[in-house]
């Protein structure tokens, strides 16, 4: 059986941002104070009079070619067997790079007092090995996220990427294992 | 979205106080590879050369967010991250700078001390231009991601290194007396006397004008490079027109640059007479290093409060 790569799409003409699953985040990883691992980013676009906005869940795109792992000086940000990207705890040394080394500034570190690790989506892989949806997918009212393996060809996550999901920012080239569908009027 | 400052105002220090030291080791080790150099300036050089980078390295320790742990980055390399070649770069030059200043102060002048010579150059240069690196390395930011940035710490580097030797030289036999107090009575090393005179002075002066002049223009070309940018719009809104462009206007290039370059040309030129003469050797080697200071300080929280392209999709 092939190895599996976690990843996941998230429908951005589906989105309604309703913050429900930065919100399922935060109690299920027990993220601290005011930190985020995902978010919600609100796009206002077009030009006079036609107009329109439209939402987008943000967080980690788990990149295959990482700056972030690329910057790291302890190989404390590393890549996972199932392709996602991590932070050992035991190696990290709290420096701030790989918060700034994020094309993406998915990235936040805590305080000291919570630990001073690099607060970071890990795609729920404890939920995921156990057969269940991470807590973002989980929460979603409009069932705008899925994740899935990317290395099956019948998952359900490889019908959504024939729907037209791209990478973000393809030119930095880090090959994300998170795609979007790009809102379209 | 706010703005997170992940890396405060200890890492402006630390870049500052690493430029000294990498400015007064490369001195040092030219002075002892090339002859004809001052004996006084290139043994203050040495002397002080160690000293900056270890202030530098408390606040990078003060700086990390698990300090307990800052042991790991010295024995696990990453061979592509920047940091990880800093933190070499950092564990061995106060290393070789201490051998050297010791092999100075005791007058060993065999082979060893043009080995040290020269691996005190190199890792003088390695530091000078990583302080830069390290912010140049990182992509996707409009102000750090351009590697004028290294070029521009490593001259700044050079300046601010001469102007504290500068300093250094002209109250050496006071600093002298200061340290042997502390010393105890029955070790009380010969006295050095290195104080430098005016003549000195005006040739580092002149030595400084070039770096400064060389360091308008690497700042004009940087500001160019940003323009030819599709972000250059933030990069330049937040380090000249907005954000923090009092600091970089009237801190780094009036105070920090172009006041200090004039007034270095008019004490050579013997043209400060009267009351004023003989302010110059302390005011202009000031100003540099607290416009060299503020110059890392706009760098490091520009490239804090400029938010890049985080979507494009084709």
């Amino acid at each position: 059986m092939a190895k599996k790569r976690w990843g996941k799409i998230v429908d951005l003409n589906k989105c309604v941002g309703c913050h429900a699953c930065s919100v399922a985040c935060l109690a299920e990883n027990k993220v601290p104070n005011d930190k985020f691992r995902t978010k919600i980013i609100e796009h206002e676009e077009g030009i006079f009079p036609n107009v329109y906005r439209y939402t987008e869940k943000w967080s980690c795109n788990h990149c295959q070619k990482a700056p972030c792992v690329d910057a790291c000086p302890t190989k404390a940000s590393h890549y996972t067997e199932w392709g996602t990207v991590e932070v050992n705890p035991d190696l990290c040394i709290g420096c701030g790079y790989c918060v700034l080394a994020c094309p993406y500034r998915v990235r936040v570190m805590n305080e000291r007092e919570h630990g001073g690790l690099p607060e970071k989506c890990t795609l729920c892989t404890h939920r995921l090995e156990k057969g269940e949806k991470p807590a973002c997918e989980a929460s979603c009212i409009a069932g705008a996220i899925i994740t899935g393996d990317l290395n099956n060809p019948d998952s359900e996550i490889n019908k959504w990427m024939a729907k037209g999901a791209v990478e973000r920012r393809p030119d930095l080239k880090t090959h994300p294992n998170v795609f979007i569908i790009p809102y379209r009027r | 979205m706010e703005h997170h400052f992940t890396w405060n105002y200890l890492i402006a220090i630390y870049l500052f106080t690493a430029g000294i030291s990498s400015g007064a080791g490369i001195v040092a080790a030219v002075g002892y590879v090339v002859n004809g150099m001052d004996e006084r300036l290139k043994r203050v050089a040495a002397y002080f050369a160690p000293f900056p980078v270890l202030l530098g390295l408390l606040c990078l320790i003060l700086d990390l967010h698990r300090p307990w742990n800052f042991y790991k980055v010295l024995i696990h390399y990453n061979i592509t991250s920047v940091m990880s070649w800093g933190a070499f770069f950092l564990l061995v030059f106060p290393m070789v700078a201490f051998i050297f200043a010791a092999m100075v102060y005791w007058n060993i002048d065999n082979v060893w001390r043009r080995i040290f010579a020269w691996l005190e150059l190199i890792f003088g240069i390695a530091i000078g231009v990583y302080a830069g690196l390290l912010l140049a390395a990182i992509y996707n930011n409009p102000v750090w991601s351009n590697p004028l940035i290294a070029f521009l710490f490593f001259i700044s580097a050079l300046s601010t290194g001469i102007c504290s030797l500068m300093l250094i030289g002209k109250v050496w036999d006071k600093i002298e007396d200061f340290v042997r107090k502390f010393l105890p009575s029955n070790w009380q090393p010969e006295r050095i006397l290195l104080t430098f005179d005016h003549k000195l002075l005006k040739r580092i002066l002149i030595v400084d004008a070039v770096f400064i002049v060389v360091e308008l223009m690497v700042i004009s070309t940087l500001l160019i490079s940003y323009a030819l940018r599709p972000t250059g719009q933030v990069a330049l809104g937040a380090i000249i027109t907005g954000g923090y462009y009092l600091l970089f206007w009237i801190g780094v290039v009036l105070f920090g640059l172009t006041i200090p370059l004039i007034l270095g040309i008019m004490e050579v030129g013997d043209k400060i007479k009267g009351g004023m003469a003989g302010i110059v050797p302390w005011a202009e080697p000031i100003m540099v290093l607290i416009g060299g200071f503020i110059l890392r300080y706009v760098i490091v929280y520009g490239g804090q409060i400029v938010y890049p392209i985080l979507t494009y999709y084709p």
